[in-house]
């Protein structure tokens, strides 16, 4: 079953390896990114500085949905690191059927604006947001697991960029 | 304040705002600043590992075959490289410098308990 979603253009990262498995009791990493799912050298890297005491996988958003679908993985308690909403909603779409979704890290990039110290959103950004929220999907912002459970869309408004 | 002014070294951060690629960037900035070559040699230190830093040096090795990454980095490694760099290439000084970084992991109050039972009289109270 699937534990966590987190969207963070980090991926793996120290907060998620030290902090988030063992809040979450994930003892499977997936990583949903068509891009690093056809990169061998990336695939690769991320593999090889993956904690020693957890099962990750590496695989694009249409592989990812057919293996929480597959039986022979129902036991796995996974967390989903996806990069950009965009993925987060086609995941979403594709039945991933997850209510909640925590947004992580997202960096600055060209024409973005600024959410929190951590989060910057594009236009493009934002429209995936808004549709995940209607289509139902709950986020959050928590960098840590001890973070409060704040309300992504309310830091959204909070920010003038819905 | 122990090795002195150094050269040919670079500071790059991870800033809040940065992703992995972008710090993939500012390492190649400094490694052109210190006129490393894509054949060329050098060791990068991370905190980390697999930490987004060290992921970002990681990442360097598609293009730069000879470079070096250390995570775990600390004090003790970082003399043990710096002040005995001269002629050393970077694959000696990246084992150098785990080994260095290993042994220099001590706990101190063992250490000191241990040396003050051993000073103590026979028959002390053990």
């Amino acid at each position: 079953m699937i534990r966590h979603v987190r969207i963070d253009n980090r991926l793996v990262h120290g907060q998620v390896v030290v902090t988030w498995l063992q809040a979450e009791r994930a003892n499977t990493i997936m990583v949903a990114n068509d891009g690093i799912a056809a990169d061998e050298f990336q695939k690769t890297m991320l593999l090889a500085v993956k904690p020693p005491s957890v099962h990750e996988v590496i695989l694009s958003v249409d592989e990812a949905l057919a293996y929480l679908k597959d039986p022979a993985h129902a036991n796995e308690q996974v967390f989903m690191l996806v990069k950009e909403p965009s993925d987060a909603l086609r995941l979403h779409r594709g039945g991933l059927g997850v209510k909640t979704m925590n947004v992580g890290n997202m960096a600055f990039a060209a024409g973005s604006k600024r959410v929190t110290r951590t989060v910057f959103v594009t236009a493009r950004d934002v429209a995936a947001f808004k549709d995940l929220h209607d289509e139902g999907v709950e986020l959050t912002a928590r960098m840590m697991p001890t973070d409060r459970r704040n309300d992504f869309m309310q830091l959204l408004a909070e920010a003038k960029v819905l | 304040m122990i090795a002195g002014p150094q050269d040919a070294l670079e500071v790059v951060q991870l800033r809040p705002e940065d992703d992995v690629e972008r710090v993939a960037k500012r390492l190649e900035t400094a490694l052109k600043k210190l006129h490393v070559g894509e054949s060329g040699e050098a060791v990068i230190f991370a905190d980390l590992f697999g930490a987004a830093p060290a992921n970002a040096a990681a990442s360097l090795l598609r293009h730069r075959p000879n470079i070096e990454i250390v995570a775990g980095m600390n004090l003790p490694m970082l003399l043990e490289c710096l002040l005995g760099r001269e002629g050393v290439s970077a694959r000696e000084l990246a084992e150098r410098a785990v080994v260095a970084g290993r042994e220099s992991v001590r706990d101190v109050g063992d250490v000191i308990r241990t040396a003050l039972a051993g000073a103590k009289p026979a028959g002390g109270d053990g």
